[in-house]
């Protein structure tokens, strides 16, 4: 998966989880940016992303988490480690 | 030692800065770092000396514990397991005993356990100090600055609770602007006394007769029991924004920035907006450590098949509900307590299910968009008023009995006479009289006192923050994350930001000035009328 499906695939499944047509995000983008991204929104989108990819988080993971992009950051690391 | 008496603010603070900054100039950082911690123990010994062996047992036995985890990481991860879980449970088990002692079982003598100052922070962060070693995100390091990232004076006592990754760096790198981390302290030292002295001091005097009344099995009229209750709510905002301003502004004179805590609280539209505002550091824990983990293992493990509601009602109100009570309990080990964390928990969930079921159905989201800004931040503001109510009061029934004056459950006593009148009596009796001034003639303050409600309130809706007043002087700072209750990650609200340009701080002879007024003025004011902070018992 390139980066940018990677990208296309978590605005897809926050936007199912906001119930929105589509979100706008980029690497920068920070969860007060996305009206509604509360802490219950990020806990579901991360498990979410956990079962359409096959992957797991830690929780110090999720804590760590500044922005977009640290998102994609850590899911590339992870499908790389489980190739 | 109290941040705003004299001992502290015009002697022990300046000594301790002078020393700190006079060792970083000649190149001591080590030196700095052991005077700092000499004069944070001296700092908690002043409240009750025998209590510093907790404080000092508390950080060897957790740094010693430290140094176990690093080496069993990488020897033997299942010990290592045991030991942390043990040693977290062993950390809660002390925070246990002087919080919740008189609880259980009416020990013979339980009032001599005093509750030892500051023991519920120094505590947490060692926790989570120790899961962080454990996950390999705190570096070793020596145990000087160890001690000194628990024992900090600034934050020693009531927060905001800091992390040790965006601590240390700060230690290990010492800021070289002095004077301008100095105006800037002082600037934010200076808003947070004036709040404790010139708000959140009289607002409790305004607050207390309602709450002493009804602890003494009387009932309260409507009116008292809503100026008891608000000017409560805005003591206590006013209080601990004020403290955090305080530890904030003395922490940055030493050149370390701490996270913030709060961000203009009741300026929120719902009660989710309420806790991304409101003591954002234990915010920041409680979802670190005991939210999250929960949503994600009942996330994990459920799925759709058992029904969308269903689902969503598991992992949306048990963690919140559940949460929100051990939060509760963590204030205090009084039934009130509870009463709190649970309404709490029961309005997060129910106010994320409206929004969940708003997302499915067309009628609701239509109704919720019709709820002007305005109306939905007075509702939240209310709610929060009834569930301080419980936060305040010695009991369950003192809390409700307070809550049924606010219903209006009586209004007044005509002069005179004993008989309590209901809403319709008292308009009829009202009625009678020419002179508007019976209306609040029972209430035991005068007129003047009374504007500090609306004063209050004009402050926490219309005003900027203090950080908003700062804000080109206080970085985003370290340690955000990507969840919005994140401390110092906010977005600064439209008013705010319109009017904020007038506000906004920057040094000159003229903000000089006013500060030093604020601070003399405050600073007078607060050992005029000295009160501890209300956090303080936490």
């Amino acid at each position: 998966m390139t980066r940018n499906e990677i990208l296309l695939k978590v605005a897809s499944l926050l936007a199912e989880i906001l119930d929105e047509d589509s979100v706008a995000l980029s690497d920068a983008t920070e969860a007060p940016d996305i009206p509604g991204w509360d802490s219950f929104v990020n806990i579901n989108l991360m498990i979410a992303i956990e079962k359409a990819l096959s992957i797991k988080f830690m929780a110090h993971e999720i804590e760590e988490l500044r922005n977009v992009g640290d998102v994609l950051d850590t899911i590339e690391h992870k499908l790389m480690r489980g190739k | 030692m109290l941040f705003h008496s004299y001992l502290f603010a015009l002697c022990f603070l300046p000594c301790c800065l002078m020393l700190y900054q006079t060792l970083l100039r000649w190149k001591q950082p080590k030196s700095a770092i052991l005077i700092l911690i000499a004069f944070s123990l001296v700092f908690y010994a002043w409240w009750n000396p025998d209590y510093l062996w907790i404080l000092i047992g508390s950080i060897v036995i957790n740094y010693a514990l430290s140094r176990l985890l690093i080496i069993l990481r990488e020897t033997s991860a299942s010990l290592g397991i045991m030991v942390l879980v043990l040693s977290i449970a062993g950390n809660l088990a002390v925070l246990a005993h002087y919080k919740y002692w008189c609880l259980w079982g009416g020990v013979e003598g339980c009032e001599s356990v005093i509750l030892p100052l500051a023991i519920s922070f120094f505590s947490f962060q060692q926790i989570e100090f120790l899961l962080d070693t454990w996950n390999g995100k705190a570096s070793a390091q020596s145990f000087a600055s160890y001690t000194v990232f628990i024992t900090f004076f600034p934050h020693l006592i009531a927060g905001p609770i800091t992390r040790h990754s965006e601590m240390m760096p700060q230690f290990d790198r010492p800021s070289s602007n002095m004077l301008a981390n100095i105006s800037i302290g002082l600037t934010l030292f200076s808003i947070g006394l004036a709040k404790k002295a010139f708000l959140a001091d009289p607002l409790g005097v305004l607050a207390e007769p309602g709450f002493a009344s009804v602890a003494s099995g009387k009932e309260v009229p409507f009116l008292v029991a809503w100026i008891s209750a608000i000017g409560f709510t805005l003591q206590l905002y006013f209080d601990f924004s004020g403290y955090s301003d305080m530890a904030i502004g003395i922490s940055r004179m030493f050149g370390i920035r701490l996270p913030l805590n709060f961000n203009s609280p009741f300026k929120a539209s719902n009660i989710v907006d309420f806790w991304q505002r409101w003591h954002l550091t234990l915010t920041r824990y409680i979802n670190a450590h005991l939210y999250n983990p929960l949503v994600a293992y009942l996330a994990r493990r459920t799925t759709f098949k058992m029904g969308a509601f269903l689902h969503q009602l598991t992992i949306m109100a048990v963690p919140t509900v559940l949460v929100m009570t051990v939060a509760g309990i963590w204030h205090g080990a009084g039934a009130q307590f509870v009463v709190f964390g649970l309404i709490h928990g029961v309005m997060l969930a129910g106010y994320q299910l409206f929004r969940w079921s708003g997302r499915q159905s067309d009628a609701l989201s239509s109704i919720r968009q019709r709820i002007p800004y305005w109306l939905s931040v007075v509702i939240t503001f209310i709610l929060v008023v009834v569930s301080f109510v419980f936060f305040k009061s010695a009991s369950i029934n003192d809390a409700l009995s307070l809550l049924s004056g606010m219903a209006g459950k009586f209004w007044a006593t005509p002069p005179g006479s004993l008989s309590q009148l209901g809403p319709i009596q008292y308009l009829a009796f009202m009625s009678g009289k020419e002179d508007l001034r019976q209306i609040i003639i029972h209430l035991p303050y005068g007129y003047f006192e009374l504007l500090l409600i609306p004063v209050g309130l004009a402050i926490v809706w219309w005003a900027p923050n203090s950080q908003e007043v700062l804000s080109n002087h206080l970085n985003r700072g370290e340690g955000a994350n990507l969840i919005s209750t994140s401390p110092v990650q906010y977005r600064v609200v439209p008013l705010a930001s319109r009017i904020g340009g007038f506000f906004t701080w920057n040094p000159s002879l003229l903000s000089a000035t006013l500060t030093i007024l604020l601070l003399i003025g405050a600073l007078m004011k607060a050992n005029f009328s000295s009160t501890a902070f209300l956090y303080f018992r936490f």
